[in-house]
């Protein structure tokens, strides 16, 4: 009996080896974990074979089912599998390194804490694994973690239910409840001599980014491990790996390689943020302030990048600060709501005063003393741009506000519905906000230029007397104009039109009197979104009355519209191709501004963002891993910088030098004939412990 | 009600897999099965796609799960660690296949359109309908690394920092994808907005 049991045991253990090659991944994953359950007497070789395979889920398997071998387990490979590119692989191989207690080496899951697995759940597998198998280096780590634990508190995660509020000017509202910030909780540092303010919590007992709030935490652990230890743990590994983590910026090979002027490979920069941590940057004074979407405004020395302060908000600031008269200006957001209005001492920082309204803000212009800002629930207001005090406000109800300029003494903006659905463009006397006068049709407000009012309706761009309200004329164009930029250069109104294809719902009379969305079954009749998802133009129109004079329709401006400048009798516009919803290709093109005719055109591959600033001749192209400069005569690349963020913002070009804000939180500033880098700088005010 | 049921469900997961895997994970499948759907629509646009991608995403679900030490079960939080691995699956899809064409089931009883009803009146519900489709294709428009935290924050109730984890970003970086989410959004709505008058 019991050799009929071994041979029907062998002729599976053969059909588990066999299927070993089968071509799919789950049959290969369940044979390997069949063979696990041999235990020690599992074939040690296949298991070794199986760490180099194509699938994750498999790799994972042959970790486990090695850990299972006993004394045969070979834990140089289990603690090569903890560097697999694959987090699963990565957790497998620390879970089972786990469960072979004392035999388990601690110093490759301690690096694994010390250096910061980027994954969360490898970092949770390491501790358990830790905890398991060398307590008393928990403990170890606990006392350093203590000390930690005061200046790097948990990321608050408590919050509500998100929301889609319908009332919101996007409709997507998400009530964060934070709590006010009292103003001395901004932080304003001292000038440091490096750019990058990294600290060594092993030295100095502190790596907390000044300004990080204590907050009530919710994490993913055991209960069974101490809260407090957990919390002060995680944040270890991941504020030694914000130390440690340097990425280098490798230039990348796509664009035209012989006309590239290489500019020398950067030094590793290091940054916690692969992904997106806007910068937007104003240069003024020989000073560059940037704000960031995490919440820190920086001051940083335009010849040299040092940091001369900078003022951690109470929300995501965006856009670029406005800086007048030794004061800066920006507006504070989270989410839809509350937006805060801040002043700051461009000299030092010091909060000079803030505004706070519960609401999202969308505009804020600061022209002649006086701050004008809108918001999204029909706040206008004026405040004295010194001290913050409310020279008059106006709620409109009902509807969101924005602004678009202050003019000769009058304030233009529109209202808009709850819905987005367009309001009217309004004019408001700047010293009192009284009503001059409301366009008659509902319309968008574009831009106020040369005593004309330029706004849209669908496709319409319609121009009205700046004073009066009046219409002066309006063209049809073949799509929306309120993607880009209306620009007048020459007597010449320069638009994009742009058509976007994706399918819209129609709506057919129900049964109840009222309307219904027509249903469209599942399977058989489901929309496709054409390939081409928005297609655009460029339009030139006569300022006088409005009279199309040329449209140009070529590929390089076919897609979503992102820019459009006007220099020198030349066009520039920048379009990101979208193909089935993925954003592919990043066009930057010159049309002749007389008769539309394409002089160049220059394609970035593989591209989710694309913007443009000129100066000095020369296009500035920032773009999903790279910055590039055009000759703006030509379209031929002079020299190229790689990043490894985006730049979704745009860059500002001063005194021969173009500073470019990243997505992930740094600052370059790049020699702008040459693409040589003068300096970075990384803003370190990053989510972790903050938000 | 429904959300404290839910969440009684989601606590009481890992013990019933930890106990007994085999007999439970069927009704794991069950519960979560139309909402990683949802997920995944929304990040294809394909129903084929998404179908693919749940399918293999519980088979490297059950794997783990097979594999994993009973401690670990009974500390996963299901639902983030699920989302995770569609997401990876969904990666590998998309890393394997070329930009699909992104097609839309817009019918009433469809998951993509699993979000929490905020109208009252009847004419309010259309409404509410119509904005919601608008903003499904929206959203299935947006460059991945929006669309993903869009996605998982206002369609799957996910908090900023447990999209963090699971993505494995500062808190920071999700934020601001879903503030520049947002914002494309925006300009994507506001431009199709602008066409329908």
């Amino acid at each position: 009996m019991e050799t009929r049991n071994n041979n029907e045991q062998r002729s599976l253990v053969d059909q588990w080896l066999a299927a070993l090659d089968d071509a799919d991944w789950n049959t290969r994953a369940t044979a390997i974990r069949m063979l696990g359950e041999l235990g020690e007497r599992a074939p040690l070789e296949p298991l070794l074979v199986a760490l180099h395979d194509a699938d994750e889920s498999v790799r994972a398997a042959a970790v486990r089912a090695l850990g299972k071998l006993g004394e045969r387990v070979p834990l140089d490979r289990l603690v090569a599998a903890l560097h697999d590119a694959d987090w699963t692989v990565r957790e497998m191989a620390a879970l089972t390194l786990g469960e072979l207690g004392e035999r388990a080496p601690a110093a490759p899951l301690v690096d694994l804490l010390r250096t910061g697995d980027e994954d969360t759940a490898v970092r949770e597998a390491a501790l358990l694994a830790l905890q398991h198998t060398h307590p008393d280096v928990i403990s170890s780590l606990d006392r350093q973690a203590a000390i930690l634990r005061h200046d790097r508190s948990p990321v608050r995660t408590d919050r509500p239910r998100q929301q889609l509020d319908t009332t919101a000017p996007v409709q997507l509202s998400v009530p964060v409840k934070r709590q006010s910030r009292p103003q001395d909780a901004s932080q304003n540092w001292q000038e440091e001599p490096d750019t990058f303010e990294v600290a060594d919590p092993d030295a100095t007992g502190h790596a907390s980014p000044p300004g990080a709030r204590p907050g009530p935490g919710r994490h993913s652990l055991p209960r069974r491990i101490a809260e407090g230890v957990l919390a002060a743990l995680l944040v270890l590994g991941i504020g030694l790996s914000w130390l440690l983590v340097a990425h280098t910026l490798h230039p990348t090979s796509s664009g035209p390689a012989s006309q590239v002027k290489s500019t020398p490979t950067p030094p590793p920069v290091v940054s916690t943020n692969s992904g997106n941590n806007d910068m937007s940057l104003t240069v003024v004074n020989n000073m560059v302030y940037a704000s960031a979407y995490d919440g820190a405004v920086s001051a940083l020395r335009e010849n040299n990048g040092g940091l001369l302060w900078q003022y951690r908000t109470d929300g995501s600031v965006y856009p670029a600060p406005i800086v007048v008269n030794g004061v800066v200006y920006v507006t504070a957001s989270v989410d839809n709501g509350p937006s805060h209005v801040y002043a700051l001492r461009a000299s030092d920082g010091k909060l000079l005063w803030s505004y706070t309204r519960n609401s999202y803000v969308p505009s804020l212009l600061v022209v002649e003393g006086v701050a004008y800002l809108a918001s999204a629930d029909g706040l206008l207001a004026a405040l004295r741009a010194s001290d913050g005090s409310v020279l008059w406000h106006r709620e409109i109800q009902g509807q969101g506000v924005s602004l678009v300029e202050v003019v000769n003494g009058v304030l233009y903006g529109a209202t808009y519905e709850k819905n987005q659905d367009p309001g009217h463009v309004e004019a408001w006397r700047a010293s009192d906000g009284s009503l001059l006068w409301q366009s008659r049709a509902s319309l968008y407000l574009l831009e106020v230029i040369d005593g004309v009012v330029y706004a849209s309706l669908g496709n319409d761009v319609e121009a009205l007397q700046a004073n009066t309200g009046a219409v002066l004329w309006h063209t049809t164009l073949d799509g929306s104009p309120s993607q880009t930029p209306l620009i007048v250069s020459n007597e010449v109104v320069y638009v994009t039109a742009t058509v976007n294809n994706l399918p819209v719902a129609s709506a057919v009379p129900a049964h109840s009197g009222g309307y219904d969305l027509e249903t469209i079954p599942l399977a058989d009749n489901r929309k496709t979104v054409p390939e081409k998802q928005f297609n655009s133009s460029v339009y030139a129109l006569r300022v006088t009355d409005g009279a199309v004079l040329w449209h140009y329709k070529g590929q390089e401006a076919n897609g979503l519209p992102n820019g459009l400048i006007v220099s020198d009798g030349t066009i520039f516009g920048c379009t990101q191709v979208v193909t089935g919803g993925y954003i592919t290709t990043g066009y930057v093109y010159a049309l002749q501004a007389s008769s539309g005719a394409l002089l160049w055109s220059y394609a970035i591959p593989n591209n989710q963002s694309v913007v443009i600033t000129m100066a000095h001749g020369v296009i500035f192209v920032g773009s999903d891993a790279a910055f590039y400069a055009l000759r703006a005569s030509t379209g031929s690349l002079l020299w190229r910088y790689a990043l490894d963020a985006a730049v979704d913002t745009a860059p500002v070009v001063d005194g021969g030098v173009v500073y470019v804000g990243a997505n992930n939180g740094i600052t370059v500033a790049l020699e702008a004939s040459t693409g040589s880098l003068r300096w970075r700088h990384l803003t370190t005010v990053s989510g972790n412990g903050v938000f | 009600m429904r959300q404290d049921t839910m969440e009684q469900q989601r606590q009481e997961w890992p013990e019933l897999l930890a106990t007994d895997l085999d007999g439970h994970f069927g009704q794991f499948v069950s519960a979560y099965r139309r909402r990683l759907y949802a997920f995944a629509l929304r990040q294809t646009g394909n129903a084929q796609d998404a179908e693919d991608i749940v399918q293999e995403a519980f088979l490297r679900a059950y794997h783990a799960l097979k594999n994993y030490p009973v401690s670990r079960i009974r500390t996963l939080q299901v639902q983030q660690w699920l989302y995770k691995i569609t997401l990876n699956v969904f990666r590998n899809h998309a890393r394997r296949s070329a930009p699909p064409s992104v097609s839309f089931d817009v019918s009433e009883d469809s998951p993509l359109l699993e979000i929490e009803d905020q109208s009252g009146r009847p004419d309010e519900e259309v409404s509410w309908r119509e904005w919601r489709h608008e903003l499904e294709r929206g959203v299935a428009t947006l460059p991945e690394r929006y669309r993903v935290t869009v996605n998982l924050h206002y369609f799957e109730d996910l908090s900023q920092r447990e999209i963090a984890e699971l993505l494995n970003q500062p808190v920071g970086t999700v934020k601001a994808n879903v503030h520049r989410g947002i914002q494309l959004l925006r300009k994507a709505l506001g431009t199709q907005t602008n066409e329908m008058r």
